[in-house]
């Protein structure tokens, strides 16, 4: 089920209804119920998928608590691992790595043949394995105790919202909110629905008006070479994060309305001065996932220079990885991996050059110039990202420098992409929208809580108007094709 | 308790808003091309009850190709032409229907240039939007099954337009406000759409297509629909193809249901030259007669079939 359908819209006031009118012990089971019907829409063969992980790390934690032995402790969770990261190999990876395998061997003259069947893959398996999987080394590192109570975890694994694309919660924060069920709140309701709808103009306005430029772009390079590509590639890079961005947003809002916080997973990324920066906005639940649960294990900054930066990297090629079974994602995520390394590795140059030039750092025009240069950055492994495979990759690389044509950005070239005149001045107009947003959050001032401060009628009527301008300018309705987020493919 | 009452008087209040927002944007942003059709639907229906002698009905070829003023000021007969851009064959049924509501014509044309296509498992568009014109009875119902079947959000989106028309922001211009004729236009012109523009179009390789084609079945059945209803109500009942530039392919297959059925069907690229059709002076464009083409077509049907 999407968010952006009719579908989610009617499911979510009618699960609402329900968990409020129900008895309070019987609110959490509703809400498992829910959030396994919502799961099922998709594949109802693959809630199974989803009830096996949830076994396995629920038996497992309680093991881990139940042993006083550490190796045997340890025993459990490498089980626990080993099962979950199985599940999400063998859905995910299994020909990307059955491909690696066969190449190999063909080198050494040895033919190995790959099984050939259909898998299809789970919709969030990498995100729920991951909340799963954090669970069980919280329980084993004793961050928290084991969950008792099946069906509590069990709707933490699968708690409707973020179930599919995030944001990846820990469980010292969710669980604990699942225990009991709060009264309901006018203001909640009222605060959930405006990230809602901010979420709905992000996706349905802003990210799916871009993918009919990106789109036309991408899927004809040869005939829209050379500077169709950097502008595609442009807003390829602000319609992942508008998509990502609106679902992550909309996921926070509708758990908002039944009385749970959610982690923010975005702020303002695009705003960040340095890769890092970037990087400490995007995506921030998988982010800090990877820093909990697999860099600082690793030793993080704490094992010499040498190791802080091949750490970083490895990271980087995992969460690539994360993303998808290809060597683009690898590229990905190697690349964000790479600037940040030479990042740290230039810092002493750069701190030295600012010295000597006597170069303000905390100037706007110097903080523009660092945001713009980080912005391409990020945005050129963007590239990677979009193209469907390395080889493509390589080659819309290739049609990019291949010609020269700046003509386009003012010849109105740019308005027979997919979106018309009309069409493409707006969505300039929804990015200024979005970047006057992202720079009030920066500044720690949030719209919506001003918007919520006004007047009962007033506050009737902005919510009314946000609601028509959604519905004429989104991208929705049968004769759309509609777009499903991209991160429901990872 | 007052504090929740007014909070739930806000939430009323912000729906209320919300669904008069979405139906006046769907008004503003409908095809202007659907307003049109819906004002001469409206002018149907704003006429005097079993005032009307003589019907026209079929696709964009019977609403632009009959000057039913023709009727009126030469031969002082009451008529109008209930004749819409798209009328497929149900559609056409569905428009014969809501004419009998009010109105007990004694004689009825029906244009056959789609007869032998029935719009069914669609989404909605221009083509089915403009009904919307004509208020809920048993023939709307099952037009809109043939078109929607049992899928709710099909009919959500006729019902709230926006839904299906929210794109049409990007092509708004000062003329999609004020339709290009009016229903008081439609009124005055007895449904016909008028136009004296002349676009010179060779008819000389149009007419009967060498290979003809059968009906379908679905077609048969709303055909036998048609048939049935003017039987009931001894309406004299002749079917006609209006000259344009193409091959029909159905003349063939039509001659033998109007036989079969006791109706008569009028090929009238067979009487071109009769009539006096001018390829130079009488079309629009290369579909559809003009205001010269369309009264000497009126008047070859009103001299011979009436």
């Amino acid at each position: 089920m999407l968010f952006n359908s009719l579908n989610f819209l009617i499911f979510l006031p009618i699960v609402m209804l329900i968990y409020f009118l129900v008895p309070k012990k019987a609110s959490k089971y509703w809400l498992l119920v829910a959030s396994y019907y919502f799961y099922m829409n998709w594949n109802a063969k693959y809630a199974l998928l989803l009830l096996a992980s949830t076994t396995v790390t629920y038996v497992g934690g309680l093991l881990i608590e139940r042993q006083s032995k550490k190796s045997v402790q340890k025993l459990i969770v490498s089980l626990s691992l080993v099962i979950n990261l199985g599940i999400l190999f063998f859905f995910k990876y299994f020909f990307f790595g059955a491909g690696i395998l066969t190449r190999i061997l063909s080198m050494a003259h040895i033919n190995m043949n790959v099984p050939e069947f259909d898998i299809i893959l789970p919709v969030g398996i990498s995100f729920y394995v991951f909340q799963a999987l954090g669970y069980t080394i919280d329980v084993y590192r004793k961050d928290i105790s084991a969950e008792k109570n099946f069906f509590k975890y069990a709707l933490f694994v699968s708690f409707f919202p973020q179930l599919v694309a995030g944001p990846i919660e820990r469980s010292s924060k969710l669980l604990p909110q699942l225990d009991e069920r709060k009264k309901f709140s006018f203001e909640a309701a009222e605060k959930g629905l405006m990230l809602m709808l901010w979420g709905f103009f992000l996706k349905i306005v802003l990210a799916d008006r871009i993918a009919i430029f990106v789109d036309s772009v991408y899927g004809d390079t040869a005939n829209y070479p050379g500077f169709f590509i950097v502008v595609a590639t442009i807003l390829f890079g602000i319609q992942i994060y508008c998509d990502f961005y609106g679902y992550s947003i909309i996921a926070v809002g509708a758990a908002k309305m039944i009385g749970i916080d959610l982690m923010e997973n975005f702020n303002a990324p695009y705003l960040a001065t340095s890769v890092a920066g970037f990087w400490k906005g995007w995506h921030i639940s998988l982010t800090t996932w990877f820093r909990d649960y697999l860099y600082i294990p690793l030793g993080g900054n704490k094992k010499g220079k040498f190791r802080t930066q091949l750490n970083k990297m490895i990271v980087f090629l995992v969460s690539g990885l994360w993303h998808g079974a290809s060597f683009s994602y690898v590229i990905w995520g190697g690349l964000n991996g790479l600037y940040q390394v030479i990042g740290s590795l230039l810092r002493p140059v750069k701190e030295k050059l600012c010295r000597v030039f006597r170069i303000n750092r905390e100037l706007i025009v110097n903080k523009i110039i660092c945001g713009i240069v980080t912005f391409a950055l990020v945005d050129f492994s963007w590239l990677f990202f979009r193209a469907k495979d390395t080889a493509s990759a390589f080659s819309v690389l290739k049609a990019m420098v291949s010609v020269n044509n700046i003509n386009i950005l003012y010849d109105k070239s740019l308005f027979g992409c997919g979106l018309n005149k009309w069409n493409f001045l707006f969505m300039l107009f929804c990015i200024a929208i979005l970047l006057f947003a992202d720079i009030c959050k920066k500044k720690g001032y949030v719209i919506h809580r001003t918007l919520l401060a006004q007047k009962g009628w007033l506050k009737c009527i902005i919510i009314a108007a946000v609601v028509v301008f959604l519905l004429t300018f989104g991208k929705y309705g049968p004769a759309y094709d509609a777009n499903s987020f991209i991160y429901f493919q990872f | 308790m007052k504090k929740i009452l007014i909070r739930i008087a806000g939430c009323v209040f912000t729906a209320v808003l919300s669904i008069l927002g979405v139906l006046l944007m769907g008004r503003l942003l409908n095809p202007e091309s659907t307003s049109e059709s819906m004002n001469s639907i409206k002018a149907f229906h704003s006429m005097e009850e079993n005032s009307i002698d003589v019907m026209f009905f079929g696709s964009s070829h019977a609403w632009k190709g009959i000057d039913t003023r023709v009727l009126r000021d030469e031969y002082n007969i009451s008529s109008f032409n209930y004749g819409g851009n798209w009328q497929r064959i149900n559609t056409t049924l569905l428009f014969i229907r809501d004419a009998y509501r009010t109105q007990t014509p004694k004689v009825i044309f029906v244009d056959t240039y789609v007869a032998n296509e029935k719009l069914q498992n669609c989404n909605m568009d221009g083509q089915i939007y403009y009904t919307r014109a004509i208020s809920d009875f048993y023939g709307k119902r099952e037009f809109l099954n043939d078109c929607f079947g049992n899928d709710w959000k099909k009919y959500g989106t006729y019902y709230f337009p926006l839904v299906m028309f929210h794109d049409n922001w990007a092509v708004l211009n000062k003329d999609s406000l004020i339709p290009y004729r009016s229903k008081a236009g439609y009124i005055e012109s007895l449904g016909y759409d008028p136009s004296n523009e002349i676009v010179s179009i060779d008819l000389s390789d149009s007419g009967a297509a060498d290979v003809q084609k059968d009906f379908d079945a679905e077609a048969i059945a709303e055909l036998d629909k048609i048939v049935d209803i003017c039987n009931k109500n001894g309406t004299k009942l002749i079917f006609y193809t209006c000259p344009y530039v193409g091959r029909y392919e159905y003349a063939d297959a039509m001659q033998k249901y109007a036989e079969e059925n006791g109706c008569t069907y009028v090929n009238l690229f067979e009487y071109v030259d009769e009539i006096g059709i001018d390829g130079a002076t009488d079309f629009r464009d290369s579909q559809h007669l003009n205001d010269s083409g369309a009264a000497k077509v009126t008047r070859f049907l009103v001299d011979n079939y009436m």
